[in-house]
């Protein structure tokens, strides 16, 4: 059997999965459920476990249901350190990193891959040689414009 | 409560219906049975019921009765595998292991008229095994007699037994060694034809099973007044009313109070009673409502004017706390007309028959009463080594194959096949992508 991957997924993902928005809620369900037959497994942090259990939804409670049944899910990790001169970024891009910074510290603790339907923070991290070097080490997945094939080949 | 120091562990079948090779049910005090609709979790017990409506029959039945009140054939054909496009094979197994290390495989095969002849008795005591057939001699009958019975041998081969013989007999669905002799022999000696058996430690367990079946008929305004147990011979739902009026009789307090508490939880009712309307019928009432209320204890009703929930789930509960520790309670489908909140509850109350060493094998399609278990074992409530959970799917020949999921201390069952989930999950995605669809217009 293949070998699962330790990914991080954006509570931007699990929010969508359970809506109705036009193509982007279902790709984000497709995402999910591919994550689940591939034997992924899905690391969580205090933060982002917190904001998962602010927008789960009847679709992605059953999907967290399923994953744990199956042992593929929720791994703990301890969100790492992450060494950034945020005073160098723009205000705005500061603001992006901040608010995603959970998202690195739990990827760089885990397998690194993020899986995200927001691109702002991979935008904000290329204003900077520190956060290019950064944000080169993670695998970035977008479920909305990416295929998930590559969900097959971690 | 004392603890079954012995009970059924495990169940093996071949050549039975889609059960075509050797399949293993490992029996553990909870037994989850899951698979889609025949895929042969019926199949996988019927070996057993038929062994005990054998054994339960008034008159002589035969090697196997076919046509019984657990399980209904009218010819071998039907109970022989046959895969796609092959013909039937010519006789079937039913092995029964039981705690202590003990196992006894049966081997019946067709035969033209009759239905089937016991052809094969196979004892297994440890790593031990005795096979036996019904032609083998006295001689060879002395060599393979289990320690036990080579004691009595060695008894009853001095003085007054000289002259006697050992020989197979069938007796039901069993071989049996009897003790026969010349007219001059058998005038010496004081007793009748003497009949030892490995299978005799085995039939307590197999005519114990109490098998409570997915069907299990209309509520009725009065029920037939019955005997209480232990045993329960055909299947348990008879039973019922009369075992409620006996606990009501002999104040049997804990019991009532379990039945009434796991009713209540399952919010069914609060009470029942039992009230026997002559000599020979029995009515059973419920509280009309779901909780104890002051003066409820007069507003009882006719089981038969409440809601199928209450019927279909009243033997099955009774069935649970009227069962002695190691006997074996076979539920088929116990949540059937059950709300998704008493599914759960359900449960609790296989959680507490549990606890008592009573064994539960459940047959469902509940994903509710799985997760639960599931969730009773992460709380600590149920311990993981007293749940076996089975998975049987048929393969493009139509074979039954069993997998087992090893369950950790979260209740998690690993890579165990898809099916619920996938179920759920796909119904989920449907809705939600009609939804979308329909907001976008396409």
């Amino acid at each position: 059997m293949k070998q699962g991957r330790l990914l991080v997924v954006d509570a931007s993902v699990a929010r969508s999965a359970g809506e109705s928005e036009n193509l982007v809620s279902s790709s984000c369900r497709e995402c999910l459920e591919a994550i689940r037959l591939i034997c992924h497994r899905v690391a969580m942090t205090p933060d982002i476990q917190e904001e998962w259990d602010r927008h789960m939804s009847r679709f992605t409670r059953k999907w967290r249901r399923s994953m744990a049944a199956r042992r593929k899910a929720i791994r703990r990790v301890d969100p790492a350190s992450i060494h950034l001169n945020l005073d160098a970024y723009s205000a705005s891009a500061k603001s992006a990193i901040e608010k995603d910074l959970h998202l690195l510290q739990a990827a760089l603790a885990a397998d690194r891959v993020i899986v995200t339907r927001d691109d702002s923070l991979r935008a904000a991290l290329d204003g900077r040689p520190d956060g290019v070097a950064l944000a080169g080490t993670i695998k970035w997945i977008n479920p909305i414009t990416d295929d998930l094939e590559v969900l097959n080949s971690l | 409560m004392a603890k079954a120091k012995n009970r059924i562990s495990g169940i093996t079948v071949r050549g039975f219906k889609s059960i075509c090779t050797e399949q293993n049910l490992v029996i553990r005090p909870l037994t989850i049975l899951a698979g889609a609709n025949s895929s042969g979790k019926s199949s996988f017990m019927q070996p057993l019921l038929l062994l005990k409506q054998t054994l339960e029959s008034s008159g002589d039945p035969g090697a196997l009765l076919l046509d019984g009140p657990n399980v209904r054939f009218t010819m071998a054909e039907q109970v022989l595998s046959h895969l796609l496009g092959q013909a039937s094979t010519l006789e079937f197994a039913v092995k029964v292991t039981l705690l202590e290390d003990l196992s006894l495989e049966l081997v019946f095969q067709r035969e033209e008229g009759k239905g089937f002849e016991l052809g094969k008795m196979i004892y297994g005591a440890g790593k031990e095994t005795t096979e036996i057939t019904p032609n083998i001699t006295h001689d060879d009958i002395v060599k393979i007699l289990p320690p036990p019975f080579k004691t009595i041998h060695k008894e009853l081969g001095r003085g007054e037994s000289t002259g006697l013989r050992w020989k197979v007999e069938r007796q039901r669905c069993f071989f049996v060694f009897e003790l026969v002799g010349t007219q001059e022999a058998k005038q010496r000696i004081r007793f009748g034809p003497y009949g030892v058996s490995p299978s005799q430690g085995f039939v307590p367990f197999i005519q114990g099973v109490i098998h409570l079946p997915g069907l299990r008929g209309n509520p009725r305004r009065t029920y037939p007044k019955t005997a209480g147990g232990p045993d329960f011979p055909g299947t348990f739902e008879q039973y019922v009313a009369s075992i409620i009026a006996q606990w009501q009789a002999n104040g049997g307090r804990p019991e009532l109070d379990a039945l009434g508490q796991a009713l209540e939880n399952m919010g069914l009712t609060w009470k029942v009673k039992a009230e026997p309307v002559d000599d020979t019928q029995v009515e059973v009432k419920v509280g009309r409502l779901t909780h104890c209320r002051r003066g409820g204890a007069q507003d009882l009703v006719s089981i038969a004017d409440v809601g199928f929930g209450v019927s279909q789930s009243l033997p099955v509960v009774v069935a649970l706390i009227a069962a002695r520790p190691g006997q074996l309670v076979y539920l088929e489908q116990p949540e059937i007309h059950l709300h998704p909140l008493a599914q759960r509850k359900l449960a609790t109350v296989l959680c507490e028959a549990v606890k008592r060493d009573v064994v539960a094998v459940v047959e469902t399609h509940s994903a509710l009463l799985v997760r639960e278990v599931q969730t009773l074992i992460a709380t600590g409530q149920l311990d993981k080594q007293d749940v076996a959970l089975h998975w049987l799917q048929r393969g493009e020949q139509g074979e039954t194959t069993v997998q087992t999921a090893n369950l950790d201390d979260e209740g998690a069952y690993g890579d165990w096949p898809e099916d619920f989930d996938r179920t759920e999950l796909e119904a989920e995605q449907l809705y939600l992508d009609s939804v979308e669809a329909r907001h976008t217009g396409k």
